[in-house]
C-alpha cells in the first residue's frame, strides 16, 4: 500500500512538474516587454480572534489606497514605476505572533513599510523588529510606549488620535452642551484598551469637576444588567461608553435603556457607529458617539463607494484611518523620490500641510507627551443617532 | 491508558538505551542540523521561528512531564507567565542580572506549584482540567489587575535581552537551543530513570503504585513543581526574546496550544511534544499566504491528524517500525 501511494505520489509530482514547466513557459512567452517592478507594502492585521473586524478594516483600507495608486499607473520613484502589492499576515491580536509576522515581513518579504497592527500588544511586540531594521511602521493602539520607547519611535507613527488627544476636548464639549450633568458612569473592558483609555478619560472628567464612577468587565461578556443596575444605584447623569468595542458598546447601550437609564449616553472613543446601531436597534436613538469620519463628505463617500464595490460587510471605522495613512505614506515616498526609509521618514515629518483624503491637513504632534512628533492629530466629530442613522452633531476640535 | 510503544521512543526503560540506541542517534543528528542551520543563508525570520520553536518545545515538554503522571493541565501557560513576569521584574525593577531572573523564573512558579499541588493533584481527569483552567484564569486576572507591578493589560515593554549580544537573532537562536537541549535532555533522563518508572506506574494505576510503595502524591507534587519551574524558564526566555510581556501571551489559548502540541505529537512519548512543536510552528508558516483562511485550514489539518493518528504523529513512526518488523519476519 505504501508502495502504491509512493507511485501515485511520484506520478503526481511528475504531472505537477510538467504543468508547472508548461505554465512557466507560457508565462515567459506572454510577459510584457517592459514589466513594472513590484513594491511590497506589509500589513500586520488581526484576521482571526477578537480583533478580526479591526484587522479586516486595516487590510481593506490600505488595499483601497494601493488600488488607486496602481490604477493611476503605479508609483514613480527614481525613474522607475512600481506596482504596489499588499502583503498581509495575521497576528491573531497577539504580541508573540506580531513579532513573528514582523520578522517575516522584514526579512523574507523585504517590506520597508508596514501598516498595523491595530492594538497595543501587537504594536509593542513588533517594534523590537521594525525599529532596529529601520522599517517604517504605521500603527494604532493607545499604549504610550508605542511612541515613548528606547528607539524614540524613530520609525513608527501613530495614525489616529489616541485618547490623549481627544479626551479633554470631548469633556469640554460635554461641559458646554450638557450643563446639568454632574456625575459620570463608565463601564469598561478589563484589558489593554480599557486600562489605557479609562484613566485618561477619568482624569479629563475630574479636571473639569465631574464625579466619576467606574466598573470593569471581562472582554467577551454579553450580559451587563448587574453592572448597569449597580451604575443606576450610583445616580449617574451621563453613561460614558469610553473605548468599548462596537459589539459590547451596542449591548451596553441597549441594556442600559432596558434597565431604565434615561440620561444621555456618550461614547468618547472606539469606532463604528453603524455596528452599534445594528446591535442596539431602536434603543440607539439619541446615542452620542465620537467618530473620526463624516460619511457625507465627498472624499469619504467616494471611499465608501469603492469599499462597497470591492467588499461586502459593514464599513469598519479603521478602514478610513488606514486608507488615509496609506495616502500619507505614498505622498512621502513621492516627495522623497526614494524607497530609503530614513529619507521617507524625514519627508513624513515635513509633510505638515499635505491634504490627506480623509482627515485633511496633516498635523504631527506629540513632542510634549512622547518626545517626538509622530502622532497624527486630526479633526473629530460627535455623531448623534437620529432615526437609526448617525448624523454629525458637532465638530469638537479641528486642526 | 496504554503507553505508546514506539521502539526506543516511548519511555525508554533503560538510561543506557536512551544514550546509545537509534533515538539517540536521531536526536544527535537533529541537534547537529539545528546547530548548522544558522550557518546557512536562511535569514533572521527562520532563526526567529526556530527560537520560538525551542521555547515552545521546552514548554510543551514540561507539560509532557506532568501529562506522564496522568494529569492534563489547562493552566500551564499561567505558570509560564509567572516565570516570565518574575524574570522581567527581577531584571528590570531590581536591576539584577539575567541569571537571577532565570532563577526567579524557575523558583516562583515551582513554589506556587508546591503550594497548590497537594490540593489540586488529588483531583483526577476532568476535575483537574477544570481546576487548572480556573487557576490559569485567576493568574491571568492577577496579571491584568495588578497594574503597579505587572503593567496591567498593557504589559511591560522594553524588556532587556539577557545580554546585549543576544540582540542578534543568531545568538539568541543558539541560546534558546542550548536551553532546549539541556532541559529536554534532563526531562528525557528523568523519564528513563527510576522516577520515570514511578511516574508511568502512577499513570497506569495509582492504587497499584501506592501499594507497591510509590509515594504517589509526593511524586506527583514534585513532578508538578518541576514541570511548572521548567515552563517558567520557557516564559523567561520568551519575555526576553520578544522584549515585551503582557497577559494575552499567557492566556488559556496558550495553555490549550501546549496541550494540542502534546496531543498532535503524541502524549506518552517525549518525542511527541517535540514533533508536535515542529508541526505547530512550521504548518501555520506554510499556510501564512492564505491569510484569512490560514487558521481555518490549520484547524482542519489538526482535525485530520487527530482523526487518522489518535496516538499523535509519533504513531507514523510506530506504524513504520511495525511494518519493518513484519517485513523482517516474513523475509528470507
Amino acid at each position: 500500500m505504501d508502495l502504491r501511494f509512493g507511485n501515485f505520489g511520484f506520478r503526481a509530482m511528475r504531472s505537477l512538474l510538467a504543468v508547472s514547466l508548461t505554465g512557466a513557459g507560457l508565462a515567459l512567452a506572454t510577459a510584457p516587454a517592459v514589466a513594472q517592478e513590484e513594491l511590497k507594502i506589509g500589513a500586520i492585521a488581526a484576521l482571526s480572534g477578537g480583533g478580526t473586524a479591526w484587522g479586516l478594516g486595516l487590510q481593506r483600507g490600505v488595499q483601497l489606497a494601493l488600488d488607486e495608486a496602481n490604477e493611476a499607473g503605479g508609483l514613480k520613484i527614481g525613474g522607475k514605476t512600481y506596482k504596489l502589492k499588499l502583503v498581509v499576515f495575521d497576528d491573531q491580536y497577539n504580541a508573540a505572533q506580531a513579532k513573528v509576522v514582523a520578522d517575516r515581513l522584514v526579512t523574507q518579504e523585504k517590506a520597508g513599510f508596514i501598516f498595523g497592527p491595530v492594538g497595543s500588544p501587537g504594536a509593542l511586540g513588533s517594534l523590537p523588529v521594525t525599529q532596529p531594521a529601520k522599517v517604517l511602521q504605521f500603527v494604532e493602539g493607545y499604549a504610550p510606549a508605542i511612541l515613548k520607547n528606547e528607539w524614540n519611535a524613530a520609525y513608527v507613527f501613530r495614525i489616529s488620535n489616541s485618547n490623549r488627544e481627544f479626551a479633554e476636548p470631548i469633556v469640554k464639549w460635554v461641559k458646554a452642551k450638557m450643563p446639568t450633568v454632574k456625575k459620570i458612569g463608565m463601564i469598561a473592558p478589563n484589558d489593554a484598551t480599557g486600562q489605557a483609555a479609562v484613566p485618561i478619560l477619568v482624569e479629563a472628567y475630574k479636571k473639569q469637576g465631574y464625579e466619576v464612577w467606574v466598573d470593569y468587565y471581562e472582554r467577551g461578556s454579553k450580559e451587563f444588567t448587574p453592572l448597569l443596575v449597580r451604575m443606576l444605584a450610583q445616580n449617574v447623569d451621563l453613561f460614558e461608553l469610553n473605548s468599548n468595542a462596537p459589539g459590547e458598546a451596542g449591548l451596553l447601550l441597549k441594556q442600559a435603556r432596558q434597565v431604565g437609564f434615561k440620561g444621555p449616553i456618550l461614547q468618547s472613543g472606539g469606532s463604528g457607529v453603524d455596528e452599534i446601531i445594528e446591535v442596539a436597534g431602536p434603543l440607539a436613538e439619541g446615542f452620542l458617539k465620537y467618530d473620526v469620519i463624516d460619511n457625507s463628505l465627498p472624499a469619504v463617500s467616494t471611499l465608501l463607494k469603492a469599499y462597497n464595490k470591492k467588499y461586502s460587510g459593514v464599513f469598519n471605522g479603521t478602514s478610513p484611518i488606514y486608507y488615509n495613512a496609506a495616502h500619507i505614506l505614498l505622498e512621502a515616498i513621492r516627495r522623497a523620490d526614494s524607497l530609503d526609509t530614513t529619507k521617507v521618514r524625514d519627508e513624513l515629518e515635513k509633510l505638515g500641510g499635505y491634504n490627506a483624503p480623509i482627515f485633511g491637513r496633516v498635523i504631527w504632534t506629540g513632542k510634549q507627551e512622547y518626545g517626538n512628533d509622530h502622532q497624527l492629530f486630526h479633526a473629530f466629530i460627535i455623531k448623534e443617532v437620529k432615526q437609526g442613522k448617525g448624523v454629525v452633531r458637532d465638530v469638537v476640535s479641528s486642526p | 491508558m496504554n503507553t505508546t510503544t514506539v521502539s526506543g521512543l516511548a519511555a525508554p526503560r533503560d538510561g543506557r538505551a536512551l544514550a546509545t540506541g537509534w533515538p539517540a542517534r536521531i536526536a544527535i543528528a537533529g541537534i547537529l542540523a539545528l546547530v548548522i542551520l544558522p550557518l546557512l543563508p536562511v535569514g533572521s525570520f527562520v532563526l526567529s521561528i526556530g527560537t520560538t520553536a525551542f521555547i515552545t518545545a521546552i514548554a510543551a515538554a514540561s507539560l509532557h512531564l506532568l501529562i506522564r503522571t496522568g494529569h492534563v493541565s489547562m493552566g500551564h501557560a499561567a505558570f509560564m507567565g509567572i516565570g516570565a513576569y518574575a524574570s522581567v521584574l527581577v531584571t528590570m525593577k531590581l536591576q539584577l542580572p539575567f541569571a537571577a531572573g532565570l532563577v526567579a523564573a524557575f523558583v516562583a512558579p515551582a513554589i506556587l506549584a508546591l503550594l497548590i499541588g497537594p490540593l489540586v493533584l488529588r483531583l483526577a481527569g476532568k476535575y483537574f482540567v477544570l481546576v487548572t483552567f480556573l487557576f490559569g484564569e485567576i493568574v491571568r486576572m492577577v496579571f491584568v489587575e495588578w497594574t503597579t507591578l505587572t503593567g496591567g493589560a498593557n504589559g511591560i515593554p522594553g524588556v532587556p535581552p539577557p545580554h546585549p549580544r543576544l540582540l542578534d537573532p543568531q545568538a539568541y537562536y543558539y541560546f534558546a537551543l542550548g536551553f532546549a537541549i539541556v532541559l529536554i535532555g534532563f526531562i528525557a533522563r528523568l523519564l528513563s530513570s527510576e522516577i520515570g518508572r514511578s511516574i508511568d506506574a502512577i499513570r497506569e494505576g495509582e492504587n497499584l503504585a501506592e501499594c507497591s510503595g510509590v509515594p504517589v502524591l509526593r511524586v506527583k507534587v514534585c513532578i508538578f513543581a518541576l514541570s511548572c519551574g521548567i515552563v517558567g524558564i520557557a516564559g523567561a526566555l520568551q519575555g526576553h526574546f520578544i522584549r515585551y510581556i503582557d497577559p494575552t501571551s499567557f492566556s488559556m489559548v496558550q495553555s490549550l496550544n501546549l496541550v494540542v502540541v502534546n496531543v498532535i505529537g503524541g502524549m506518552y512519548a517525549l518525542v511527541g511534544p517535540i514533533i508536535g512543536t515542529a508541526f505547530f510552528m512550521i504548518t501555520p508558516e506554510l499556510l501564512r499566504d492564505y491569510v484569512e483562511l490560514q487558521r481555518v485550514i490549520f484547524g482542519i489539518i489538526i482535525i485530520v491528524v487527530i482523526a487518522f493518528f489518535p496516538g499523535g504523529l509519533v504513531e507514523i513512526a510506530q506504524r513504520r517500525a511495525d511494518a519493518l518488523r513484519g517485513k523482517r519476519k516474513v523475509g528470507p
